[in-house]
């Protein structure tokens, strides 16, 4: 019983602060409605959690605030500088009653003086609020979520449910609201919901949000699970004549859940108190602090159990496969779940780091005497943080370029015939698996014939490479180490880092950094990142007797091998829009398969630029598996990026396309 | 017996893909390309399941869900749609439409969609 006691004491104190939090709050609006039911709601669940573990003075103490408040409530009784200190010396004889209890594991204060206090002046309060108690219509929550009043409950024909909708990952939640709202119209007298039907459309709920309805029918389990989008319910039927034999008419209010808890006290049974102590919880968290910060190297920790978690749940799945399918099988949805969600926890929105962008490039230009625009398009484009981290610097280098040297004075720009104002873009966009960032400048663009020189003069190309390239090589110089496209180091992009660092910190992050420029119409700078998804729907591939993976996303279709005539010279498939350079597999991966010409399956792939239709001996599945890249040094020039690894705990090689392509 | 299905998108590639995810538990009825051809099938066919994309020709997802939930009431009907269209997917549903699979879909999603709609017609018949 310790732990439940600390739990108990934890949960009580968290009870009481907010209790005097709500006091302060009516001290400056007495007419609070909202504080007032707050109050209503702390009291009632702080006498549940008193009385399950049966310390009656204090249930009695806290009972005894709660009717007060009650027909604070109910009878519009004014909160009146009295009535808050009243309550208030009672919320503060709680206190010391779990004071007490923490250190004795008793009460052995007297509470009786301040219960008679609060109950004087109940008993002095308009007797109007007796009838009101009597005809059972007191108006306070019929069902212990407090989503639809008492009355309301009362005067169902029928049978009144509580039902907590759980649902499951989606990416559509206000979707799967409309639905199980439309199927629970449908089927019940929907009479309340928490949050509004409005918000639940929306989407506006963390996994759960709750029901109340009228049925008819008793048993309403069946009809319940059939509602479409459920990862699962709960569902409480609401009887508020149950209480009104047992209990005295005041006791109305009280809720089923509370009747359980006494029932758990009652019995001794010590797992009954303590799950009644923790639904009493439960039902107060609603209003618990929304976001937590972690220290970064828990996350990180946390990141790397989960992975390994996830990867030995593999193996067991695989060791213990047809044996004991269904536990092993659930331990890998919640191992798989679990680790979605700390892959979900490590993303931040791009703009945590460009908020302040826009005070930085707009100071930088009236510095230049420049005239920009500064625009953020896809703030909300996710990335992992250490990611997000690590760009700052490189984006803020890239904004500097922008305004430092390209764009142009507000003279300049016009004698050219541009706005005077130049414009400077920073553009977040998810694509595919991939998440591009671009810096682009609509100023005079790069001078090639200024890079050339550059280049020779500085040793890192020989006039003899140099004509061998072309503009938009050239421009990719700009990346290598030592390279410089000024003369001076000035204020804004010198400080001894160069575009050689921003690209190297881009492909530290997996990542890679290109430039495109024209000459008078501006650069663009596009940064590429891997996404954040660890886990992809992947196609297996066989050939010669082994599987290789393929991202489902990159798969555009998937055939039999045509006939020999269709294919030209050049090895390339046309479905008519698009050309796909043909590749076969065996030969890639240097294997021998038996279904050459006639024979056989071809994937057409579509990745980035590239597009070809790989040939090969058979479609196996498509699955969902967890990718782990190769390192860099390793895949350089293989034909795999990384591995995948299916739930048959093989470990199968992930082509990769590019590579293919070549 | 196996319940029919029918399969609406206008690229042949995804009916295709449809069908291989389908056609070992269920019956394809027909393909259809566009809206109206996907009301012409479905009072010819009367399948159980529409699984229908939510761009289309002609007369678009929306619409033809629309037409034919008011042809037939309780019409069984799965939006396929991609995960950037849920305001769309809201006008599906109150078009009528049943339940939803993203693109890119796997075999689990869109069964688990497929017994979705089909359970809450079992409920209603019990």
């Amino acid at each position: 019983m310790d732990d439940h006691l600390d739990a108990f004491v934890r949960e009580g104190n968290h009870h009481l602060t907010a209790l005097n939090e709500v006091l302060v709050e009516l001290g400056e609006d007495p007419d609070s409605e909202e504080a007032v039911a707050e109050f209503f709601r702390r009291i009632h669940t702080l006498k549940g959690m008193f009385s399950a573990m049966g310390f009656d003075a204090a249930s009695d103490l806290a009972h005894a605030i709660e009717d007060l408040v009650a027909e604070i409530q109910q009878d519009d009784l004014a909160v009146t500088q009295d009535r808050r200190s009243r309550l208030a010396e009672g919320v503060a004889e709680l206190a010391e009653c779990l004071v007490e209890i923490e250190a004795s594991g008793i009460i052995q204060r007297d509470v009786s003086a301040t219960i008679t206090a609060l109950r004087a002046d109940l008993d002095a309060s308009d007797a109007g609020v007796e009838a009101a108690v009597s005809d059972g219509s007191a108006g306070v929550s019929g069902d212990p979520f407090g989503i639809v009043d008492r009355g309301v409950v009362e005067r169902v024909d029928g049978h009144v449910f509580h039902i907590r909708v759980e649902i499951g990952e989606s990416p559509f939640r206000g979707v799967d609201g409309m639905l199980v709202l439309e199927a629970a119209t449908d089927a019940f007298d929907v009479l309340g919901t928490r949050p509004s039907q409005d918000a639940i459309t929306a989407g506006e709920y963390e996994t759960e949000f709750d029901l109340v309805v009228a049925s008819k029918n008793a048993d309403i389990e069946a009809t319940v699970q059939a509602f479409p989008k459920l990862a699962d319910a709960t569902i409480t039927e609401l009887d508020p004549a149950d209480t009104t034999d047992t209990e005295t008419p005041t006791d109305l209010k009280d809720s089923p859940l509370e009747a359980i808890s006494r029932e758990g006290a009652e019995t001794g049974d010590a797992n009954g108190v303590a799950d009644a102590v923790g639904e009493a919880v439960m039902a107060a968290s609603d209003t618990a602090v929304q976001s937590v910060t972690v220290d970064a190297d828990s996350l990180e920790e946390l990141s790397e159990l989960v992975d390994r978690l996830f990867l030995t749940q593999r193996q067991r799945e695989n060791e213990y496969s047809g044996q004991q399918g269904g536990s092993v099988g659930d331990l890998g949805v919640i191992a798989g779940r679990l680790q979605e969600t700390v892959l979900d926890m490590r993303l931040r929105p791009v703009e945590t780091i460009t908020a302040e962008f826009s005070r930085l490039a707009n100071g930088l230009a009236e510095d230049q005497g420049k005239d920009i625009e500064f625009v953020v398009t896809g703030e909300d484009v996710v990335l992992d943080y250490t990611r997000l981290a690590a760009l700052r610097g490189p984006l803020l280098h890239l904004l500097r370029n922008a305004i430092d040297h390209g764009i142009e004075s507000p003279e300049e720009r016009q004698a050219n015939g541009k706005a005077p104002a130049g414009t400077v873009v920073l553009a977040a966009k998810r694509d595919r698996d991939h998440v591009t960032i671009e810096v682009r400048d609509d100023g005079c663009g790069l001078d090639h014939e200024q890079l050339r020189e550059t280049a020779i003069n500085k040793g890192i190309k020989t006039q003899a490479d140099i004509e061998e390239l072309s503009d938009a090589e050239v421009a990719e110089l700009i990346f290598e180490p030592g390279f410089s496209t000024t003369d001076s180091v000035t204020d804004l992009s010198g400080r001894g880092v160069g575009l050689d660092a921003v690209q190297e910190t881009i492909s530290d992050l997996d990542g890679s950094v290109s430039v495109s420029s024209e000459p008078g119409a501006g650069t663009t700078v596009t940064m590429t990142f891997p996404g954040a998804v660890a886990i992809q729907d992947v196609v297996f591939l066989e050939c010669g007797g082994r599987e290789y993976g393929i991202p489902s996303e990159d798969v555009v279709e998937v055939s039999q091998l045509r006939s020999v005539e269709t294919i030209d010279s050049e090895n390339v498939l046309s479905d008519g829009k698009t050309d796909y350079s043909l590749v076969w597999l065996d030969d890639a991966l240097n294997v021998t398969n038996g279904t050459r010409e006639d024979n056989g399956m071809l994937v057409y792939i579509h990745s980035g630029d590239h597009q070809i239709a790989v040939h090969c001996d058979d479609i196996r599945r498509q699955q969902e598996v967890l990718l782990k890249p190769f390192e860099k040094e390793v895949s350089n020039d293989s034909v795999f990026s990384g591995v995948a690894l299916p739930t048959d705990g093989d470990v199968d090689p992930m082509l990769d396309v590019a590579v293919l392509d070549s | 017996m196996a319940k029919q299905v029918l399969l609406v998108d206008d690229s042949e590639f995804m009916r295709n893909l449809l069908r291989e995810i389908l056609e070992r538990e269920f019956e394809i009825v027909g393909g259809a390309e566009n809206g109206v051809e996907a009301v012409e099938m479905y009072k010819e066919y009367d399948p159980d399941v529409v699984i229908m994309d939510i761009l289309l020709p002609i007369r678009n997802g929306i619409e033809a869900t629309a037409d034919i939930k008011s042809y037939d009431p309780n019409a069984h009907i799965i939006m396929c749609t991609s995960v950037s269209q849920e305001d769309k997917m809201k006008q599906a549903v109150k078009a009528g439409a049943d339940g939803y699979i993203t693109k890119p879909f796997q075999k689990p999603s869109v069964m688990d969609a497929i017994s979705d709609v089909l359970a809450v017609n079992n409920a209603s018949n019990n």
